[in-house]
């Protein structure tokens, strides 16, 4: 069964980027440091040039790229330029919007969606049996608050930044409680994976 | 964990921390020094083992020399970001909680835009226990000077 996945790479201190976060400038200022435990070189295309990772890197970037599609925010596809209109794998993109898509950022295999459990379900169906890959810290809050995030992964890289993005904020008061499936340390990185339990 | 703070031989606190924890009766753990770092000292005397210090560099280098051999250990969100920002904190440790809380008040907060590297020390993992709210993580980081 086909389950939605949060891939974020994250500071000790909670942020997912940098201040200043924009196009062109996507991690945010001094941001690429988040990204170093899978992309050592600022310039490098992530799906290209991961050969070089190995062990539980390797492992977890393998996991990344098995999934048949992936839910993105609006906000964070922006910044990463759409990724040219291809994530991994030439997998469908759905983006979660309210507004109307940009003209640039419009490719064959991008849907813009406005609702999360739409966009989920309509990646799941596509996905078959793979997983589907979330990624975006809007998406998040918004999967999470309804119920249709079913794992956070969290790539916790030891630094603290600061100030930039936090991964969790304008959360409502409720808690969530997580089922720890692994944890586990790569070069530069430690592992996080969670289930977010529905039980009651 | 418990034995390592209870072998720690002087506590810094911030005084949020002290106040919400009744000032520990004067007594944190072993009757260790305790440093309670606060902009505004009250007028009572401070109860037992307790001492009141507005600066923190001077807040840090009292409890290091009251600590002699031993480790200090720094109780508060408060605190930890004074003694952080004074490059006065070498390690950090964080026992993260399988929840997402949504709101409340967070470890890291407004501290200035400067990257500060961590080495990994130590992680240690609960293990498989049936109660899930148990699996607590560990991580233990020594503070990179710069």
């Amino acid at each position: 069964m086909s389950k939605t996945v949060l891939h974020m790479s994250m500071s000790v201190d909670g942020f997912i980027a940098g201040p200043n976060a924009a196009p062109g400038n996507g991690l945010g200022d001094e941001g690429h440091r988040l990204h170093e435990w899978f992309l050592p070189d600022a310039d490098a295309a992530h799906r290209r040039d991961l050969d070089h990772l190995a062990g539980v890197n390797r492992e977890v970037m393998d996991e990344v790229m098995a999934t048949g599609a992936v839910v993105v925010g609006r906000r964070t596809f922006e910044l990463a330029d759409g990724w040219g209109g291809d994530h991994h794998g030439g997998v469908p993109i759905f983006v979660l919007s309210r507004r109307h898509p940009d003209p640039e950022l419009q490719w064959p295999g991008v849907t813009y969606v406005s609702d999360v459990t739409a966009a989920m379900n309509m990646a799941k169906d596509v996905a078959g049996d793979k997983d589907v890959l979330v990624h975006g810290a809007r998406t998040a809050q918004l999967a999470l608050a309804a119920g249709v995030l079913d794992e956070l992964q969290i790539h916790l890289v030891p630094v603290l930044i600061g100030q930039g993005e936090p991964l969790f904020e304008d959360m409502p008061p409720d808690h969530i409680e997580l089922e720890l499936l692994r944890a586990a340390d790569g070069p530069g990185v430690t592992h996080l994976r969670y289930r977010v339990r529905t039980e009651g | 964990m418990y034995t390592e703070v209870l072998a720690t031989r002087a506590v810094i606190a911030g005084r949020r921390t002290y106040e919400h924890a009744d000032r520990w009766q004067g007594d944190h753990h072993d009757g260790v020094p305790v440093f309670v770092l606060t902009h505004d000292v009250p007028d009572d005397p401070p109860p037992g083992s307790v001492r009141y210090v507005t600066d923190v560099r001077e807040c840090a280098a009292q409890a290091r020399a009251a600590a002699g051999d031993g480790d200090v250990m720094v109780h508060g969100a408060g605190a930890a970001q004074a003694l952080l920002r004074a490059g006065q904190l070498d390690e950090l440790e964080l026992h993260v909680v399988p929840v997402l809380l949504g709101q409340g008040r967070r470890l890291f907060d407004d501290l200035p835009a400067e990257h500060i590297e961590l080495d990994p020390v130590r992680r240690l993992t609960t293990p498989q226990v049936e109660e899930l709210t148990q699996h607590v993580t560990h991580l233990r980081y020594r503070i990179r000077r710069p």
